[in-house]
């Protein structure tokens, strides 16, 4: 019984330590360096921050994009 | 689209894309339009898939609701015993709905993450077949009587099988688009992404071979169940959701993620911390000591990602409330948020010993997982259907008074469900704590609050049947095509927008 404790043990520890070579990865790539500018990769010249992408009414022409088109 | 070198001049076949040595030099931009284009068929093929096991989960919830205030009813149906209606809509809603539209959702946004031509499309049409027939399978399987009374792993043998291998063949192509994607940062919604299309994959199958194809002595099955149980909610639901409400909230409002910094931090310690947690379910139960109280203290450790991510929620959207009122996706992306941290932090304290006594083999634990899969996945899934279905079939939402209907359905019912639930658990704990008070009695406490739940329950799945009606409408593109999103209210000119935004 105690084998299979252990077992099951070792299955956790297997997923913490998947999450630590995942981590590993990560730093390696440089994911973990300038994160700040991490939050600006969903924003580009197409969409670009300050513009809302769903159900802003009432906008000025171009302050919210039309989602039939230009996307 | 501007496009560099490529190396590989023919179409990378799947095999190529598996190999370690196959390079290909990454295309530097690809349109939005584009992405959606290659992606419409299957991602409106899992969200179609998943709103039909949506329905019809629905309603063996309403039959399994109503046995619990007349167990006669359908009693003489062997198909439709509650001992197998019960798990029969389970499944039906965890694997059948909730994985299948949280596929639908994280292949767009990988895709459009990882900004790239998508590849292998046959790949996920394959995926939805199988996957769907293997759902087809264990329903009724389960139905029929050949459930295996494991909870959350009730399909019979023969149906699970299917279904790893139909989600199995998802996890693959995630992992090939996440290879081949553009240069540059990782954004945290991808890293949530891939890992849960990895988690996922290897809990089913290890629990599976654990409990069924190479069974562990029957006492021990227990951890077993409850690590797979908690997980599949912690490292696949989960992950999936939050992903979402970090791409959606930024996306919908204009504005970056509050913290970066705690969004990252928020991944890796539920990365670190999750996969102990389980075992809470077990406190009072024959197991050693340190096995529970190692999930009691992970359990604890899961404050971190849940508070990092409820600080990042809030101070995203503060400044910018007043678009709840506009934005249908942002409201229930929002409610979905705050559902989130709620349910975490409930979570959290029913891995307290004495809270865990009074709480466990109740109602209340019944109302803590809907509020979690419901008022949290499924509200977020919804507002992800919301924003990503007219960007596929090029058409707004027809109706705004559907949407608002369905949100109120929704919303109000899962927490009439969830309060309900709760208050039903806490007498029936405490009454069962109590050596005075017989077992019926305790029982005969919960009949009022059960009755709220059936009522509950209607409204929920009212709210689906409008959510049905709507995508069916969306994919014939009913009504006049509209040069503006579908609104929730259509205020005044600029000043309520400056004032929203």
């Amino acid at each position: 019984m105690a084998y299979t404790y252990i077992f099951i043990a070792a299955a956790i520890l297997a997923a913490v330590v998947m999450a630590l070579i995942g981590f590993y990865y990560a730093a390696r790539q440089g994911q973990l360096r300038s994160v700040k500018d991490g939050s600006m990769v969903i924003f580009d010249a197409e969409e670009p921050v300050g513009l809302p992408t769903d159900a802003f009414p009432g906008a000025e022409p171009g302050s919210v994009r039309p989602r039939t088109s230009g996307r | 689209m501007s496009v560099a070198t490529v190396e590989s001049p023919a179409k990378p076949t799947l095999v190529d894309s598996l190999l370690p040595q196959h390079r290909e030099t990454i295309e530097d931009k690809v349109d939005r339009a584009e992405i959606d284009q290659t992606l419409r068929g299957p991602v409106l093929l899992y969200i179609g898939f998943a709103i039909f096991w949506l329905l019809l989960g629905s309603l063996l919830a309403l039959i399994a609701s109503v046995k619990l205030n007349v167990p006669g009813f359908l009693a003489d149906w062997s198909w439709l015993t509650f001992g197998r209606v019960r798990p029969a809509h389970l499944n039906a809603v965890a694997y059948g709905w909730g994985a299948q539209v949280g596929v639908g959702v994280a292949l767009w946004l990988m895709a459009r993450l990882c900004r790239v031509p998508v590849r292998h499309g046959g790949l996920l049409y394959a995926s939805a077949g199988i996957y769907n027939f293997g759902i087809l399978l264990g329903i009724v399987g389960i139905l029929a009587g050949h459930g295996t009374s494991v909870e959350w792993l009730e399909f019979p043998r023969y149906a699970a099988i299917v279904v790893f291998a139909g989600f199995a063949l998802v996890s693959i192509w995630m992992v090939i688009m996440f290879r081949f994607r553009k240069p540059g940062h990782v954004y945290v919604s991808q890293w949530y992404i891939l890992a849960a299309f990895f988690w996922f994959p290897w809990l089913y199958a290890t629990a599976n071979i654990v409990i069924f194809y190479l069974p562990v002595q029957a006492a021990v099955q227990g951890p077993v169940n409850w690590w797979y149980g908690h997980n599949a909610l912690g490292l696949f639901f989960t992950p999936i959701g939050i992903a979402s409400t970090y791409y959606l909230i930024p996306k919908v409002i204009g504005r970056p993620v509050y913290s970066y910094q705690l969004s990252i931090i928020g991944f890796w310690s539920l990365a670190f911390f999750y996969s102990w947690n389980g075992m809470h379910h077990l406190i009072g139960g024959p197991f050693p000591a340190w096995l529970i109280s190692a999930s009691v203290v992970a359990s604890f450790m899961m404050v971190i990602p849940v508070v990092t991510t409820a600080i990042n929620h809030h101070f995203t959207m503060v400044g910018h409330f007043g678009a709840l009122r506009w934005s249908p996706t942002l409201r229930f992306v929002v409610f979905g948020a705050v559902c989130y941290t709620i349910s975490s932090i409930q979570g959290t304290s029913m891995a307290i010993r004495w809270v865990n006594q009074v709480t466990h083999f109740t109602h209340y634990t019944i109302g803590h997982a809907h509020l979690g899969l419901y008022g949290f996945y499924t509200m977020v899934m919804f507002g992800a259907v919301y924003y990503i279905v007219p960007r596929l079939v090029d058409w707004e939402w027809p109706s705004a008074n559907l949407i608002r209907w369905h949100f109120w359905l929704s919303g109000i019912g899962v927490l009439f469900m969830f309060v309900s639930l709760s208050v039903a658990g806490l007498f029936q704990g405490l009454a069962l704590e109590d050596p005075k008070i017989s077992f019926i009695t305790s029982v005969n406490y919960t009949k009022a609050f059960l009755w709220m739940r059936s009522l509950s329950g209607i409204m929920m799945t009212a709210g689906h049947i409008i959510f049905a009606t709507s995508f069916a409408l969306i994919l014939r593109h009913a009504g006049a095509r509209r040069a503006r999103p579908t609104l929730l209210t259509q205020p005044d000119e600029p000043a309520v927008l400056a004032a929203a935004v």
